[in-house]
């Protein structure tokens, strides 16, 4: 569910003033989103659960402070995915060792366009496949794609340079084109 | 998307299948923002009467040599009503001893403190003010949405 830009606006206002009912409309509206990308950020569900609720109240604990023309879903993100950094911090799974030395070569990205796998199959390997990545090309993926961030927003997000998110990127992509290949042969 | 080329992948992944929240998400989170706004009202309250407590008490230390001495002075009408007189018959047989020995105590701070700082007495006032300003705002209902 998405809200129209207006009603967004509108919500925030309602919500800025104290109208919890107004704030718990965005939290219904936002939640599946922001789930689905935290969840793929992080390793169990609990943990996405618990961000993303975190971020929903962060985010009502700085009402009187955000700007109204914003858009509210990309701020939660920033919220969530600094939850998530911190985390990963904690636990130690930000841990870039062997994420900058990786050798940067993959398969070739020859495509062929014609071809027409079995989607459902195929894009749940996918999700697998993103799911065993270190949480770095983790988060750059789910931001990129489930979120539909640009570089430049996702740099700002993981506090990481520009070049690097597309490194991440990059990389990522190439384990991900080596993980598939094994059924899909002919696509990668 | 983007300045890179734009491969099959890339599509993968924009349409990869995601997982759906817990269908109570979204209320567990309504609920606990809730709870912190009730938590905040109520922590806001006692900060409230705290404050309002120590100005009346503040106020009323700076303010009482000066009522003590003003009490006995005062003479109520014979019209006032038969309650009150006895109520201030009471207070000023009963207390007045008392009420005396605390002024001499409290007047002799209060002197001090006078010499220090003029105008003492507007403070207390000041201070009293604030305090039932501070009361009547938590006692008035207010309007939420």
């Amino acid at each position: 569910m998405t809200l129209p830009a207006a009603s967004e606006q509108d919500l925030l206002h309602r919500a800025r003033l104290g109208d919890d009912d107004a704030f718990a409309q965005l939290v219904y509206a936002f939640t599946p989103r922001l789930y689905r990308l935290v969840r793929r950020m992080t390793d169990d569900a609990a943990e996405a659960e618990s961000i993303v609720q975190e971020a929903f109240l962060r985010a009502w604990q700085a009402l009187p402070r955000y700007q109204n023309d914003r858009p509210f879903f990309p701020y939660l993100v920033t919220i969530a995915t600094n939850l998530a950094r911190d985390l990963w911090r904690k636990t130690r799974r930000l841990d870039f060792t062997g994420v900058e030395d990786e050798n940067d070569t993959w398969a070739g990205e020859e495509t062929s366009p014609e071809r027409q796998l079995e989607e459902t199959e195929a894009l749940q390997q996918l999700a697998a496949a993103v799911a065993a990545l270190p949480p770095p090309y983790r988060a750059v993926i789910a931001l990129r794609y489930d979120v539909g961030l640009a570089y430049e927003q996702i740099a700002a997000a993981l506090d990481l340079p520009v070049n690097t998110v597309r490194t991440h990127l990059r990389r990522a992509k190439a384990r991900l084109r080596l993980a598939l290949q094994e059924n899909n042969p002919d696509v990668f | 998307m983007s300045s890179e080329r734009h491969d099959i992948l890339d599509d993968w992944l924009a349409q990869m299948p995601g997982e759906l929240p817990p269908p109570e998400l979204a209320a567990k989170i309504c609920a606990a923002i809730r709870a912190r706004r009730t938590a905040a009202k109520r922590l806001n309250a006692r900060l409230h009467w705290a404050v309002s407590l120590s100005l009346t008490l503040g106020g009323g230390w700076i303010l009482g040599p000066r009522l003590a001495s003003v009490l006995p002075a005062v003479n109520l009408p014979p019209s006032a009503i038969p309650w009150l007189l006895a109520s201030y018959e009471t207070l000023q047989t009963d207390l007045t001893a008392w009420m005396d020995a605390l002024a001499v105590s409290l007047t002799a701070a209060q002197r001090g403190l006078n010499t220090a700082l003029g105008g003492l007495a507007w403070l207390g006032l000041l201070a009293l003010g604030l305090a039932s300003a501070l009361a009547m705002a938590q006692l008035l209902p207010r309007k939420e949405m």
